[in-house]
């Protein structure tokens, strides 16, 4: 090899990112060819100027500004996040009660795992969240209440966080301006969330189960159409766990 | 009963991201993301621009994150693209004028760290000065190259990983680290010489 082509492969000796037999032939090189070796010790002494760079710490509020950035909907009054969270476990309680009764009475199978939600109005899926807008499965528009899972293989953890997840959505639906109306949320226990986007949260909890096993009865559909505030939902056939 | 297919881009069953996995992640790099822009950028606002601006863009396509690379190599892509499209777009290459305000490292932070090792002040400042004339010195280099000998030296990143980032052969990459550093060890002659007198 010529001086030429050993130049063009210094860096990469530095680097250590030479394959096969290219290293012992620049090592060969630079132990007889002065000039390549002096190339080499600039270069490597350039490489270690810019590794001494000292780190910079990040700006004073770069975090909490990006956070806001990221998920708007996270800076709320904190009045507002009691009142949300005494609703949510409200709901949770009700939920566990009747998680508690299906498990006595039904020999259901274990919930599948998905999350999902409504769309506003039939024959119309308004809005997703990024996070699962990529991950929809089907969409089923049949009935005033559409209805699109979602699979959620690793949500599997964080299936009592109904909270946040409708936060993220009320978020979202916020700043995108494409949902309105309800909004269902249905955990990995099968249990559906609705959440009217347009007004405050309610104290009242309404719950209804049913008794043919599939994922959205009629007489589920029937219970979404009377749910005005939010409400829990616990289908028959999602409530084995 | 009326179904169908919203979405094909993304396989049925792949992994949902939920936003606190994101921002888990995300706080992780967000220093090491920051330290970058400001190499690439030269300026602590611009930096923090982009940076902010990755971060964001990320989090909205988080649940295209397919975990075949890792995610700081998925996050500095999205980064790096969104760096070169603002370089592209100024249509030139930023030069930054030696008496216009410089960036230096925290003045408290290198005085403790080079007391500690027990420079005296003319050592600090010469430390000081290698800092800027190095920082300077890459705000010189066109985009691309800046952005490969940054990934590589600053950030430590493969070659393979680079290329990954910036989405091009390693065989591209080589070579722009290459002339990166042939550029920079002229526009740094003083201070290379200083140290081939000694070492040579």
């Amino acid at each position: 090899m010529n001086c030429d082509v050993i130049d063009k492969l210094i860096s990469a000796y530095i680097d250590r990112e030479l394959q096969g037999d290219l290293e012992p032939k620049v090592r060969y090189h630079l132990a007889y060819c002065k000039r390549c070796f002096r190339t080499y010790m600039e270069l490597q002494k350039t490489k270690e100027l810019l590794s001494s760079l000292k780190s910079r710490d990040l700006p004073d509020g770069f975090w909490q500004e990006t956070r806001a950035r990221l998920r708007p909907q996270a800076v709320r009054p904190a009045a507002v996040t009691k009142r949300r969270s005494s609703r949510l476990w409200t709901a949770l309680a009700a939920a566990a009660c009747l998680l508690l009764t299906a498990s006595v009475v039904s020999l259901a199978p274990d919930p599948p795992s998905e999350i999902g939600y409504q769309a506003s109005e039939p024959g119309r899926i308004t809005a997703a969240l990024p996070e699962v807008r990529g991950n929809v499965n089907n969409v089923d528009l049949d009935g005033p209440v559409g209805f699109m899972t979602v699979a959620s293989p690793t949500d599997r953890r964080r299936a009592d966080d109904l909270g946040t997840l409708i936060s993220v959505m009320r978020g979202e639906a916020a700043q995108r301006r494409e949902i309105s109306g309800r909004l269902g949320v249905l955990d990995l226990n099968g249990i559906l969330r609705l959440d009217d986007l347009n007004s405050p949260p309610q104290a009242e909890d309404g719950e209804s189960d049913s008794d043919d096993g599939s994922p959205i009865t009629e007489r589920e559909r029937q219970d979404l159409r009377r749910c005005s505030g939010p409400s829990l939902l616990v289908p028959a056939g999602w409530t084995g766990k | 009963m009326a179904k169908m297919q919203v979405i094909s881009d993304v396989a049925p069953g792949e992994l949902i991201a939920h936003p606190d996995d994101f921002e888990a992640l995300a706080l992780q790099h967000a220093q090491q993301l920051y330290n970058m822009a400001l190499r690439m950028t030269g300026s602590e606002e611009e930096a923090k621009d982009l940076s902010q601006d990755a971060l964001l863009r990320a989090y909205r396509s988080f649940s295209k994150w397919k975990r075949e690379c890792s995610f700081s190599s998925w996050l500095y892509r999205i980064a790096t693209n969104l760096f070169i499209d603002q370089a592209r777009r100024r249509k030139r290459i930023r030069f930054e004028s030696l008496d216009a305000p410089l960036i230096t490292d925290d003045g408290d932070e290198l005085t403790r760290a080079v007391e500690s090792e027990g420079r005296d002040p003319q050592s600090l400042a010469e430390a000081a000065e290698v800092q800027r004339e190095v920082h300077l010195a890459l705000q010189k280099l066109p985009p691309e190259f800046r952005m490969a000998v940054v990934l590589c030296d600053i950030q430590g990143f493969s070659y393979a990983e680079i290329s990954e980032i910036m989405d091009c052969s390693i065989g591209t990459v080589r070579s722009r680290i290459h002339r990166a550093r042939r550029a920079l060890k002229n526009l740094l002659e003083p201070y290379v010489s200083e140290a081939m007198v000694d070492e040579l």
